[in-house]
Parts: structure tokens; sequence; C-alpha cells
């Protein structure tokens, strides 16, 4: 019974804790810089994903040139490939989209301009992109 | 001799002999001497003074005076601009509305096709390719690059057309379904290549970089530059299949990681492999050669 109580009264002092913060929690868990672009919650965690993997590009590339030498002592090949694995997801090139620069948008956008289809049909008619015009054949 | 006919003699001229520019020599007989007919300036007196500097110096040249660089060149002067100052000019419009003077035989150029000096060796020293949206842009800028390589005496060919890039994209109108209704965007590349042969590398660069200087806004311009190497080369093939060893070999692999110093990941290989992390794993020899081929 006093065990029980001791753990409710432990659980509501974190709880405390939490709520008068006098810093609100980090969002990420690596400080990240604003993209210039337009900006949501999606672009954010896009946007600190191309970081990170930026910041742990040489590490990976390393690991992996260390797992796949085969000249190199079988186990030492094994520990690069489970320090690779226990990397973050979000240090991996595989996890990054193209977004929409001006909405955000991730679906639909067209590579050549990193705009959404709607946004690539306003700017193209307004003439905001050189060389683009209305097709006609 | 009429215009046309002065036009056709010039197109026949400079497509058979590119590198002679005494076509204009035949034309130039109905032009009159602007600068001797204005007696008012004071031109004319200081160019009698200089005549006069200019006859004494031929009063006494029996004897072989010794003239210093500077006289010459005035008495040169002197020549062109009294006795036989030919303006060189190609229309019948001998005196410009607004400058009292003929138009220059290489501004009226400006009129007709670039001209380009006969490729001799045919051998190719770079490829300049320039891009545009806008056929126009690329046009007068291929137009300008072809005469500043003449008159720098590059020989070139070309402004030849590269295949139109044609890029189409059919978008939804609406920004939420309505998915049958779409609109149609296409943006068209125009290309032209100049090659330039037979030439200095120095020339060469001098010529992009005043095309850089010059540059037309929205063309892009890429250079191919072609240089050949010594007939030794096949001794630095062999080095490359040295190399190839680094696969089999630890000390070898470890060599080439050493020496890649620029190559931020290999240095990060090594810093890994000398981890205890990665040592635990690995016999005495091998860490050996790890920390003697590292010093």
């Amino acid at each position: 019974m006093s065990v029980s109580t001791s753990q409710a009264a432990s659980a509501a002092a974190n709880a405390l804790k939490l709520t008068t913060r006098s810093k609100p929690m980090s969002r990420f868990p690596h400080p990240v810089s604003l993209p210039s672009t337009f900006v949501n919650t999606r672009v954010m965690r896009d946007h600190f994903k191309r970081q990170m993997f930026q910041q742990n590009e040489v590490t990976s590339r390393a690991l992996k040139f260390i797992a796949r030498n085969s000249v190199l002592p079988q186990k030492v090949r094994l520990e690069a490939q489970l320090q690779l694995n226990a990397m973050p997801n979000y240090t991996r090139a595989n996890q990054l989209k193209g977004r929409c620069v001006d909405s955000g948008r991730g679906k639909g956008v067209i590579r050549d301009f990193r705009l959404c289809r709607y946004q690539f049909r306003m700017q193209a008619l307004q003439g905001l992109l050189p060389g683009v015009r209305k097709g006609v054949w | 001799m009429s215009l046309a006919a002065i036009r056709s003699s010039l197109l026949r001229v400079s497509t058979s002999f590119p590198l002679k520019r005494s076509f204009s020599s035949s034309i130039v007989s109905f032009n009159k001497n602007p600068i001797s007919e204005n007696n008012n300036s004071s031109l004319e007196k200081a160019l009698e003074e200089l005549s006069e500097l200019k006859l004494s110096l031929k009063l006494s040249s029996n004897e072989l005076p010794s003239i210093d660089n500077e006289t010459l060149e005035t008495s040169k002067l002197i020549d062109t601009l009294t006795g036989n100052y030919n303006p060189q000019t190609l229309t019948e419009e001998i005196i410009m509305p607004n400058a009292d003077k003929p138009l220059p035989i290489n501004a009226e150029l400006n009129y007709y096709a670039p001209l380009k000096h006969d490729v001799k060796f045919g051998n190719l020293k770079a490829e300049v390719i320039f891009k545009c949206f806008d056929p126009v842009n690329v046009e007068f800028f291929t137009d300008f690059a072809l005469r500043a390589a003449y008159y720098l005496g590059l020989p070139a060919t070309g402004a030849k057309p590269i295949k139109t890039k044609r890029e189409r994209w059919t978008v939804i109108r609406a920004p939420f379904v309505h998915a049958k209704s779409k609109e149609n965007f296409e943006r068209k590349t125009h290309g032209r290549m100049i090659k330039i042969w037979d030439s200095n590398n120095e020339i060469i660069d001098l010529w992009l970089s005043y095309l850089k200087k010059n540059s037309v806004w929205g063309v892009g311009v890429k250079v191919n530059l072609y240089s050949y190497e010594n007939l030794t080369f096949n001794e630095e093939m062999k080095n490359i299949e040295n190399s190839k060893l680094a696969l089999d070999n630890l000390s070898d692999t470890i060599d080439s990681l050493n020496n890649d110093i620029n190559n931020p990941v290999s240095q990060k290989v090594l810093e890994l492999l000398k981890d205890p992390v990665f040592t635990k794993h690995m016999s005495k020899s091998d860490i050996e050669k790890l920390n003697i081929d590292s010093k």
C-alpha cells in the first residue's frame, strides 16, 4: 500500500514538473534552423531530417565503407553494420521527401521547379517561371 | 556602282577569302575626304604645323639623321590624316547624320553576317554551347561571340543549331479534385554551338572571359575544352592498375586512405578503425599496420 502511494506521489511530482517547466520542451532531439521556404509542421519535420542527414553523412558513409570492405576482419565489418543500424532513422537519406517550396504540399510536386501542381500552374500563368508558357500543339 | 552590287561583291569576297580585308578597296573611290573640306577647324592649323615639321625632317634626310620613334609615328599620323586618308566605308551615305564622320567599316560590318577565319589544321580546341529559352537572345549572343572570335583571330565555325529541347507538363487546373480538367504547359530550350579550332589556350580564355563580361540575359554557356595527353599516358594507366591492389591488401587500403587527405570520409574511416570499439576485434598485427601506416 505504501509503495503504491509513493509511486502515485512521484508521478504527480513528475506531472507538476512537466507543467511548470520554465522552458518549453524542445520539438526535435537536436537544435535545427528554420528553412527559407514556406513553413508548416510537415516542412519543419522534413527540414530537420535534411539537416540531420547532412550532419551524419560522413559517419554513415565511413561505416558503410568499413562494413563492405572485404579486406577488413569479419568482426570489424559486423560491428560497423551494427553501428549503422543503431543510427536513428532521421539520419537516412531515404526519409527525405520533396515538398513544395511555396505551399509545403508533399504530393504532386514537380521536381524541376520544386513546386506543387497548383503553385506551378499559378506561377506559370503569371509568367514567373522563365520560358514556361501554355502548351499549344 | 549600285548598293546592291556592292553588297553582293562584299558577300562573295567575305565567303571565299575571309582572311583578307581588301574587299573595300574597290568601293571607296566615291568617298570624299571629310576632314580636308573642313577649312575652319583648328585641327587643320595644327596639321599644317605638323606638316611643316615633317618637311624640315625630309630636307635633312639626305644625311640619314636619327629619328626617334615619337617623331616617326607623328609623321605617319600626318600621312594618314592629310595625304591619302581614305575612310573605308561601304554605303553611299558618306557622312553619318549626327557625327560628321563616315561610318567606320567595322561598325558597318555589323549589318552583315559575321566574318570567320579559315580552319587550317582541323585541331578542335573548344566547343561552346549556348542555351536559352528565347531564340532571339541566343542568336544575338552567338553573333556577338563569332565577331569577337574573328577580331581575336580565332578560327570559329558554327553557330550550329542544337536540337531544341521541349519539356511539357500537364497539371490539374483545380487546387482540389476535378481531375478531368487539365492544362498543358511547355518550355522550349533553344541551343547553338560554336566550335573553335587551331588556337592558343590563352586566347580562348581571353575570348571566354570577354563573353562572360558581356553576357546576355538568360543565355547559359557551357564550354567543352579539349586537350591532348602525352604518348606516355599508358604508364600512368599502369599506376592506376597498381592501386587496384588496395582492394586485396589491408596495408594498401590504409595507405590509400592516408593519401586521400582531402576526403572527409576516408579520414573518418581511419578515425573509426583506431577506435577501441573496432580495435578490440582486430589482431595485433592488424593494429600495428594501422598505426604504422598512419604515421
